[in-house]
């Protein structure tokens, strides 16, 4: 393969795109958020290595990876606007947002992906003989992106999250999502439902491990004073969460003037850094992501025993792993 | 949220940890806590290993070199 040839899921999207009435213009917009997809590109610009989460799945479950590449292209264009949509519902200065001309040109190319993965699992359902299964699948995908927009709205409306509201919200974004994923590739490779049920496991706990790092790479804009004064990002954190939850009583109103104070100097933050610390944030993080991945890997372990391709699921969570 | 309160008990408080350490089961019995194997065996190693090892510096630093998307 050369550097100038496109990855076969970016492919499989464009021709799909060509088939349609759209403006090329538009289609360009789409096409310009998705992950680059050139083989040998930058590691910045790698196709998300998620999107082989249903053919790993399939083909660990005894099917043939092949037949999931239109299901995981469709999960390719949700996870690409989910990740727009989310930087301009939380008014994060995005790349990808400031490359399609701003918020109003991003939330026009969200609808176009997803209405781009309908038709991606449309194309599915043409090319399967068990249309019940492809009915299946599409319905599990719309569900999962209700559950997802559900956590979204509680996410966006609700500034200041208690611990458990946290996990609700990180359930619904990112372990519904992911599991998605596994499931759908599982389902497609075998019947039996225990197996879906291991895979769709994994899958969960893989998307609460994201979420996790997720969190903590917002904690790493701060800490590295990215960012300045009162962020979304903080007042919304896994830390802060937990730090109220734990916190005595007393303590509570104090940290949280500090913590909420603006402009953020540097000494601030490492004054909030350092009570996060004592009151054992770190270590809360770091036991949630490992109680997660031990979780993902029993789900693995129970689902497939040993597989080339179970291999690389089991490499993902050493690969995600914060210790 | 059994997790959360074992960690910061164990952050606060050094009897505690100690008795972590020596009985993790009737310190969480006492308290009236239940944790997995899993979970109890992960806090009691980094009980065994240097506080920065949960430090929430050295944990986003990694994250500067690499990507989960």
């Amino acid at each position: 393969m050369t550097q100038e040839q496109v990855h076969p899921f970016i492919q499989l999207i464009n021709n799909n795109w060509n088939d349609t009435g759209a403006w090329p213009e538009f289609i360009e917009a789409m096409r310009l958020v998705l992950p680059l997809g050139k083989v040998g590109a930058k590691p910045g610009k790698e196709i998300s290595r998620w999107v082989h989460l249903p053919g790993l799945c399939c083909q660990a479950a005894g099917g043939d990876p092949e037949s999931t590449k239109e299901v995981a292209a469709a999960w390719l264009l949700l996870f690409t606007a989910a990740h727009i949509i989310d930087s301009v519902e939380d008014g994060d200065q995005a790349d990808e947002v400031s490359a399609i001309g701003g918020s109003g040109p991003a939330i026009n190319v969200t609808n176009g992906l997803f209405l781009s993965a309908a038709l991606m699992l449309h194309k599915f359902h043409e090319k399967v003989q068990k249309r019940n299964l492809a009915s299946q699948i599409s319905s599990d995908f719309y569900n999962t992106i209700l559950i997802m927009t559900s956590g979204q709205h509680r996410d966006i409306t609700n500034q200041q999250p208690t611990l458990e509201q946290w996990w609700r919200v990180a359930e619904a974004k990112s372990g519904s999502f992911f599991s998605l994923a596994c499931r759908s590739g599982a389902k497609i490779g075998c019947q039996d439902l225990d197996k879906i049920k291991g895979y769709s496991d994994f899958g969960f706990h893989l998307g609460m491990m994201i979420q996790i790092l997720d969190d903590l790479e917002d904690l790493a804009s701060i800490i590295n004073h990215e960012e300045t004064g009162l962020t979304v990002g903080f007042e919304k954190s896994l830390a802060l969460a937990y730090a109220l939850e734990v916190l005595p009583e007393a303590d509570k109103g104090q940290f949280m003037e500090r913590s909420l104070a603006a402009p953020r100097e540097p000494d601030i933050v490492n004054g909030i850094i350092d009570k996060l610390n004592q009151c054992g944030a770190g270590l809360y993080m770091l036991s949630e992501s490992e109680r997660h991945r031990n979780l993902a890997l029993r789900s693995l372990e129970a689902a497939c025993p040993s597989s080339p391709a179970g291999e690389k699921l089991s490499g993902y969570l050493r690969e995600l792993s914060l210790e | 949220m059994a997790l959360a309160q074992v960690v910061y008990h164990i952050s606060t408080d050094k009897d505690f940890a100690l008795q972590m350490r020596s009985n993790p089961q009737v310190a969480l019995k006492e308290r009236g806590w239940s944790l997995s194997k899993e979970e109890i065996a992960f806090l009691l190693s980094t009980l065994r290993s240097s506080t920065e090892r949960t430090e929430i510096r050295r944990l986003v630093k990694p994250l500067l070199h690499r990507s989960w998307r």
